[in-house]
């Protein structure tokens, strides 16, 4: 138990970030999708603001910028995972 | 389970498939294009232009391509100074804004995958080609060029796959592809299991046919 927890885990980690960090990116875009079925997230928000305001440009820009704004900060957040996990290679 | 329905609603996506297909093929042929021109602007030594490719791939990798998707169709539509030029006749085309949207986006994932592939090529095969005398341009047209899309051929593949399962969102702007012709179905007959499950099992059934056409491809152009 140890032996896994201690030196497999720590291992598999650092080779696995990198993909991991891509999976992470591609369900954090992929989570606009559920807007279809009518939870109010970004993107049905932006859906509801535009709808009522008839600015759609502002808002869907605005739901594009945060967007990059989340991956840009979970890309930098995964980066000081990777180099936690490969310190001492 | 309405068998009945499932094989009424049968060729009525099958044809419906028919224009996630043309969708998918005109943007994924518009996108290679973009995707190769961005991919050797990222090889520039320039740094402006280096950064405004590396800037046009951070942002369309960045976002959802619902969002792009959006932006172009609902979002262009609101300039009143677009309305009056000539590009207002393609953008109030939902096929056309759709094909943009994907154009651009899948553009910007294929420079990424070209720009990986132009690097990894090793410096003594260009070496080789200058120590023959061939000038620069059929050195990268030639020599450059083939074994990038050699080299990314795995990862367009999947870029490809991902591409078709992205042309879905295409029934979002009232385009009547698979998941489109699905959606209307199950609003006349209420029955979205039996439905979804023929229109994912089109779905899957390209996503094997792809898969298989670029294996054999890969196996093909092989460097044994």
């Amino acid at each position: 138990m140890e032996n896994f927890f201690k030196i497999i885990l720590p291992q598999t980690l650092r080779l696995a970030i990198p993909n991991l960090s891509n999976v992470w990116q591609i369900t954090l875009k992929d989570t606009s999708l559920i807007s279809v079925t009518g939870l109010v997230e970004i993107m049905r928000q932006s859906y509801i603001a535009a709808g009522s305001t008839r600015d759609p440009l502002f808002f869907y820009s605005f739901a594009a910028v945060l967007y990059l704004l989340l991956t840009f900060v979970s890309m930098k957040l995964i980066n000081r995972l990777e180099v936690k996990y490969s310190r001492g290679y | 389970m309405d068998l009945e329905l499932m094989i009424n609603s049968f060729p009525k996506l099958l044809s419906a498939a028919v224009i996630t297909l043309k969708l998918l093929s005109v943007s994924l042929v518009i996108g290679l294009f973009i995707g190769l021109f961005f991919a050797i602007l990222r090889l520039n030594k320039n740094i402006f232009i280096n950064r405004f490719a590396y800037g046009y791939s951070y942002i369309f990798r960045g976002t959802p391509l619902l969002v792009q998707i959006f932006i172009i169709y609902f979002g262009l539509g609101q300039i009143e100074y677009l309305r009056s030029t000539v590009l207002w006749v393609i953008l109030k085309e939902p096929y056309w804004c759709a094909i943009i949207a994907f154009a651009l986006n899948t553009g910007a994932y294929t420079s990424e995958i070209l720009r990986s592939a132009f690097q990894t090529i090793k410096p003594g095969i260009i070496e080789a080609g200058k120590s023959l005398g061939i000038s620069n341009k059929v050195i990268f047209y030639k020599i450059q060029i083939p074994i990038a899309i050699r080299q990314s051929l795995p990862a367009y593949g999947n870029e490809i796959i991902l591409m078709m399962k992205g042309t879905s969102l295409a029934s979002t702007v009232t385009i009547m592809d698979l998941t489109g012709v699905a959606k209307y179905i199950i609003s006349t007959t209420f029955k979205p299991i039996e439905v979804f499950i023929v229109a994912g099992g089109i779905y899957l059934f390209m996503t094997f046919i792809i898969h298989n056409v670029i294996k054999f491809l890969e196996k093909k152009y092989s460097f044994n």
